[in-house]
């Protein structure tokens, strides 16, 4: 159902229990995934219910037009995430199991700064070694 | 003889008050716990969510009609309403009447059209590079979490009612795949997923860019393919090109399209010199190229640093406290090992041209201000790590005196 027009209520009412459908399936697919469980499908879930709930709201308060827009962004969001959650359980059943991590949380920048920090001493140290060399060539000479 | 109603529209009346619709809500609450008892599944989570969501409206609906005002009895109805509604739903759901009809599908050229297709590619990208355990480096992942963000942030302004601005966001995030795409694809030496029926629908801007940084990764690659060829003139001008199409991106990101059209025309001509003397390299001298391949060296060893730097920069601003002062020091930082690598890269050089007879001073003088220039860039590296990690940083005259014993032991 591609719309130009204006929705009414029907529509707006059919858009919201397919998308709610839709995130209780994946959130019961998620829930039952034992081998990973990804940030980033949490936050997509986490943001389909909000818009969920305020498509609702706006529904109460008679705002089909905003119950609409609101049922498709949620529909963004559980969309998202069902595919990484497909994308995860192939890989996990034909793959080795070793998944790009897409999802900022995940990384601690801490840890992270330090091991960049490290790489930038490595670095330092390595060329700091090979002044030293030249220079104890040409010392030598 | 008193007027009397149709049975039927009396009927119809006794529906209409607060106390036959709460009845209605009530049974109606009822038949649905019936239809999903023993069941424990995802359908009849949800509808349990709206029982209790309706039981809800029940509740504050019997509070309403305890008051007998118009806006109580309005209040009372509406809540009512929006109960039966809500158990309406939980009915359609359980029976999956046409849902799959109601699939939310948009318009083609439409914002929302524009994020599905970027969530598609998102996933494909990640499948293809799982499934062919391609090298993934740290900077194209985080540049591959911020296309993510970016997905994020298009659907936040769709919601506050920036299409436009929404649809702009959503192209930046292409274009950065596209290019973190093919950064991973030169890594790996291998291609790894077709994004191309993206570009189908997108306006000629950011056609533009992707266009600029399709022939620079096309000649990114050719270079690759013969090392040789590529000179540090070429490898140089690749350099200044894509500077310039990251530049582009971020003016398109800021809408300052004209300053778009004038990034990626420089950006294109760079790319046509490049390509030019990637075409006409000339090998014959030989100290020439003893020269460049030292320079060379020396500008992969800061273009490495450089990398880094910009990477933890991007890290840990908005995240450190001290965010701001480190990365001063971290720029100072690379400043120093850029001068460091490059005086070291010239004294190298002169010893392959066997000059050092006539300027042996000359270079001592060299390797003297190469050695405090990479203490420097010590320093400030050790001052950043201070500013970052370290809860209260050590004072900089401590700093300075392990670093000055350090360098001592060595």
């Amino acid at each position: 159902m591609a719309f130009n027009k204006q929705p009414n209520r029907r529509h707006a009412e059919n858009r919201l229990a397919t998308v709610e459908l839709a995130l209780a399936q994946l959130t019961d697919n998620f829930k039952a995934t034992t081998y990973r469980q990804n940030e980033l499908i949490v936050n997509c879930i986490k943001n389909a219910n909000c818009e969920l709930q305020a498509a609702f709201d706006s529904l109460f308060a008679e705002n089909v037009q905003e119950c609409f827009d609101l049922a498709g962004i949620a529909w963004l969001y559980t969309d998202f995430g069902r595919q990484i959650l497909e994308a995860e359980a192939i890989e996990h059943i034909l793959g080795e199991s070793d998944y790009l991590e897409l999802s900022e949380i995940s990384i601690p920048w801490q840890g992270k700064a330090g091991d960049l920090l490290y790489q930038l001493e490595e670095k330092i140290v390595q060329l700091s070694a090979e002044i030293n060399r030249v220079s104890a060539d040409l010392s030598e000479q | 003889m008193p007027f009397n109603l149709p049975p039927k529209l009396l009927e119809w009346l006794k529906k209409r008050s607060p106390e036959a619709k709460i009845d209605q809500l009530v049974r109606t609450i009822g038949q649905l716990d019936e239809l999903i008892r023993d069941r424990e599944d995802a359908l009849s989570a949800l509808v349990r969510k709206h029982i209790f969501m309706a039981e809800e409206d029940c509740n504050a609906a019997m509070v309403n009609s305890k008051f007998d005002s118009k806006a109580n009895n309005a209040e009372c109805l509406r809540r009512i309403e929006f109960g039966l509604f809500r158990l309406e739903l939980a009915k359609q759901q359980l029976t999956n009447e046409n849902l799959d009809n109601c699939r939310p599908n948009f318009v083609q050229d439409t914002p929302e059209y524009r994020a599905l297709e970027i969530s598609g590619a998102i996933t494909k990208m990640k499948m293809a590079i799982e499934f062919s355990n391609c090298v993934v480096s740290e900077d194209h992942n985080l540049q591959l979490v911020r296309v993510v963000k970016l997905f994020n942030e298009s659907i936040e302004l769709l919601k506050s009612n920036k299409q436009e601005q929404s649809k702009r966001t959503a192209e930046v995030a292409l274009l950065l795949l596209y290019q973190v795409k093919r950064e991973i694809e030169l890594d790996n030496y291998e291609s790894i997923v077709d994004l191309d029926y993206l570009w189908e629908n997108t306006s000629r801007r950011p056609l533009s860019i992707k266009k600029g940084f399709e022939d620079l990764y096309n000649l990114k690659a050719t270079c690759y393919g013969t090392p040789s060829q590529a000179s540090i003139k070429v490898i140089n001008r690749i350099e200044a090109a894509l500077e310039k199409m990251n530049a582009s991106v971020e003016a398109y990101a800021k809408a300052d399209d004209a300053v778009v059209g004038e990034l990626v025309t420089a950006s294109v001509f760079q790319i046509k010199l490049a390509s030019e003397s990637f075409q006409h390299a000339d090998i014959k001298e030989e100290n020439c190229l003893a020269n460049s391949k030292q320079e060379n060296e020396s500008g992969d060893k800061i273009r490495e640093f450089k990398t880094t730097v910009l990477v933890l920069q991007k890290l840990v601003t908005g995240r450190a406290e001290q965010a701001v002062l480190a990365n001063r020091r971290l720029d100072a930082s690379l400043k120093y090992y850029e001068a460091a690598a490059s005086k070291l890269g010239k004294i190298l050089a002169a010893n392959d041209n066997r000059k050092e007879e006539h300027n042996h001073k000359q270079q001592a003088h060299l390797v003297d201000q190469a050695k405090t220039l990479i203490r420097s860039a010590h320093l400030d590296l050790e001052f950043a790590r201070n500013l970052l990690l370290t809860p209260k940083e050590a004072p900089y005259h401590e700093i300075i005196k392990r670093i000055a014993k350090e360098s001592e032991s060595e």
